[in-house]
């Protein structure tokens, strides 16, 4: 049984006339243990997807349809009202930006600590000694010292290992996160990497890999999600897709990684931008900026069964060849 | 042993601003049109009889050195003698004091405990028919001079209700237990239009506190509502806090003269109209010298306060 199994997942934003959509029928499911990227350029709807799945959407500003199910509790009832209590839920998020996803005047032994008590049960002794075996599972030097530190007296990289600490302490069977090493520098970038993927081996903790760099997916994930507009439009496994998108979105996402000959040299990237929620575009949503459209593109397009393993949204293809990369 | 590093870091930037403050207290007496060795003496003194007084008041000395010989004294407990009845001032002041300590205090506790929760919960009600209500009271509340709301409250619960005492005819030394009675509406008086104040910044503070990355992190943590909104949230918003009850305090002692006046109660502000009705210079002085000093140390508390609350202040 999938851990998580997500149906028809709608998010809409705001009331009346200006109600937007946001989130169109997404579907997903992550196996245990899986690392699974969700990619597509900014905007796409990859944090309204993961902060919809943590309950974390403001419900004064936003409604949620569908269903979803981790580990077989059913997060929402048909109202989008949480039906379990978010401490409950063995779930975790890491943020994009750690510099301010810490609250400033608690110390980091506090947050950790405060969380182990939610989140476990457990009392002050059994906090902080799980608090500091935490810190040291994500390599955090001294970690009796770190306890007592500020957020602000930490570096980038550390405050997101801190955050890393932090969602462990909620022994979550899913994580989620959300392009958790754009805000650092690339050495950086590839130890977080190798720290998740670690602790997800150790674990056997499933990881909802949230980015827009589809190296890192190849890097890090077993499977992928492309999105694009609040839409799923191609998944797979990452191996097969990279070697041969199916989808032209993610052809051109892929086209628009820097390889290492070109490193420093000037990006292919899609013209055009992700159209907002509330824009109207007529049949297949990347038609306006895909470089294959034709009159069949006119109509709505509907995720189609590629391979046993592999669906995409796109009705032409099976007729095109997507240049991919190998691996 | 970070708040005596703290308190002695406050301390020393608190100097220069002491300085200023009774220069310009000091400084005052001499503005005030008027000799006071002619108010001591009369209209009708003769030359050495005035000559006389000045030479007694170091009046003929430069001014400097009747400066720091004013603050030597004054610092020393020794706030000189009325012009008016030979009385010490300090005794004066010290048999004043209290009572309009206590008041200030009360005022104080009266505005948080009105202003801090109305506020927090406002705050997590943006925009509901509930916030609005607190928001236009609270702007309308900003707006009601004391003595107006002082009378209102008189003629309300004392005179037509009963529930306290009417004005005048209170002693602290005498009847404790009375003046703390009869202290409540004074207190209500002053306190309730800091109350609204203390709301309106609150609320702002939570609004934006609540907002925040970090908020988020702890819902996605699973902490309780009332976890993030009365510890976290709250500790975030404690320098507007800390900054708008600092202010409260240098307010309610003005507003002290006024709510005194109104009481009938004889504290410190009361003092500070008998004397100035009787240009007793020295008295005035001594006052504004009691206030500023209180200014002065509400504002090195506050100023501690943020160093401790927010670990990056420095
Ligand atoms: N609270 C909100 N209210 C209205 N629109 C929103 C809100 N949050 C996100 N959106 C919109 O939804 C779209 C998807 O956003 P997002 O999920 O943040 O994209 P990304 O893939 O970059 O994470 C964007 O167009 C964004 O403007
Ligand atoms: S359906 Fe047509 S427009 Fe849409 S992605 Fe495929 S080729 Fe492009
Ligand atoms: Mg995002």
């Amino acid at each position: 049984m999938s851990l998580l199994t997500v149906e028809g997942l709608r998010v809409h934003f705001g009331h009346g006339d200006t109600q937007v959509q946001a989130l169109h029928d997404v579907d997903l499911t992550i196996e245990p243990g899986e690392i699974v990227g969700l990619v597509g350029e900014s905007g796409s709807g990859k944090t309204v997807t993961s902060l919809a799945l943590m309950g974390l959407l403001d419900p004064r500003s936003s409604r949620i349809e569908g269903r979803a199910v981790l580990d077989g509790k059913e997060l929402w009832d048909e109202k989008g009202e949480r039906k379990t209590p978010r401490h409950e839920i063995p779930m975790a998020m890491v943020f994009q930006e750690p510099m301010t996803a810490l609250d400033p005047v608690f110390t980091v032994g506090y947050q950790l600590m405060e969380t182990l008590k939610v989140r476990r049960g457990m009392d002050k002794r059994a906090a902080r000694a799980e608090a500091l075996s935490l810190l040291d599972a994500v390599g955090i030097s001294d970690p009796k010292a770190r306890m007592k530190a500020y957020p602000h007296e930490l570096s980038g990289g550390m405050r997101q290992r801190v955050m890393i600490a932090i969602a462990l302490a909620c022994d979550p069977k899913l994580l989620i996160a959300d392009e958790p090493t754009t805000a650092v520098d690339v050495t950086i970038q590839a130890q977080l990497l190798d720290l998740i993927k670690k602790l997800s081996r150790e674990r056997g903790m499933s990881v909802l890999f949230v980015t827009h760099d589809l190296g890192v997916v190849s890097e890090t994930c077993d499977r992928m999600i492309t999105m694009y507009a609040g839409r799923v439009v191609e998944r797979g496994p990452v191996k097969e897709v990279l070697a041969a998108p199916g989808h032209p979105y993610t052809a051109g996402l892929l086209a628009a990684l820097p390889s290492p000959e070109s490193r420093g040299g000037r990006l292919a990237t899609i013209p055009g931008r992700v159209p907002p929620p509330g824009d109207v575009v007529e049949g297949c949503i990347f038609r306006p900026r895909c470089p294959y459209a034709q009159d069949e593109c006119r109509t709505e397009q509907k995720l189609i069964a590629l391979t046993d393993t592999r669906e995409v949204r796109c009705i032409r293809s099976r007729e095109i060849d997507f240049e991919g990369v190998a691996s | 042993m970070r708040i005596l590093r703290v308190v002695g870091t406050c301390l020393v930037a608190a100097i220069p601003t002491l300085i200023l403050a009774t220069l310009i207290v000091f400084m005052l007496q001499r503005l005030i049109p008027g000799d006071p060795a002619v108010a001591i003496a009369g209209e009708y003194a003769t030359p050495e009889n005035l000559e006389r007084i000045r030479e007694e008041l170091g009046l003929n000395q430069p001014l400097i050195m009747q400066y720091l010989t004013w603050i030597g004294n004054a610092f020393t407990g020794d706030l000189g003698t009325s012009f008016q009845t030979g009385e010490s001032i300090t005794a004066l002041v010290m048999q004043r004091l209290p009572l309009t300590a206590l008041l200030t205090l009360m005022a104080l506790l009266v505005a948080i405990l009105v202003g801090l929760p109305t506020g927090v919960i406002a705050a997590q009600k943006v925009d509901t028919a509930f916030d609005r209500f607190l928001t236009t009271g609270a702007t309308f509340g900003i707006a009601i001079p004391n003595f107006w709301l002082g009378m209102m409250l008189i003629i309300v619960f004392a005179l037509n209700l009963g529930w306290f005492p009417g004005p005048g005819g209170v002693s602290l030394q005498d009847d404790p237990a009375g003046a703390l009675r009869a202290l409540v509406l004074p207190a209500l008086a002053l306190g309730l239009v800091g109350g609204a104040e203390i709301c309106r910044q609150v609320r702002s503070a939570m609004v934006e506190s609540l907002s925040t990355d970090y908020v988020r992190t702890h819902r996605a943590k699973g902490l309780s509502n009332r976890s993030i909104v009365w510890k976290h949230a709250l500790k975030n918003s404690s320098l507007p806090f800390a900054t708008i009850v600092g202010l409260q305090v240098s307010r309610l002692i003005g507003g002290a003269v006024v709510v005194e006046a109104v009481f009938g109660l004889s504290g410190i502000g009361s003092l500070a109209v008998e004397a100035t009705n009787q240009r007793d210079y020295g008295v005035i002085q001594a006052v504004v010298f009691v206030a500023a000093v209180i200014v002065l140390l509400t504002n090195l508390i506050v100023d501690v306060s943020y160093r401790l609350l927010d670990p990056r202040i420095r």
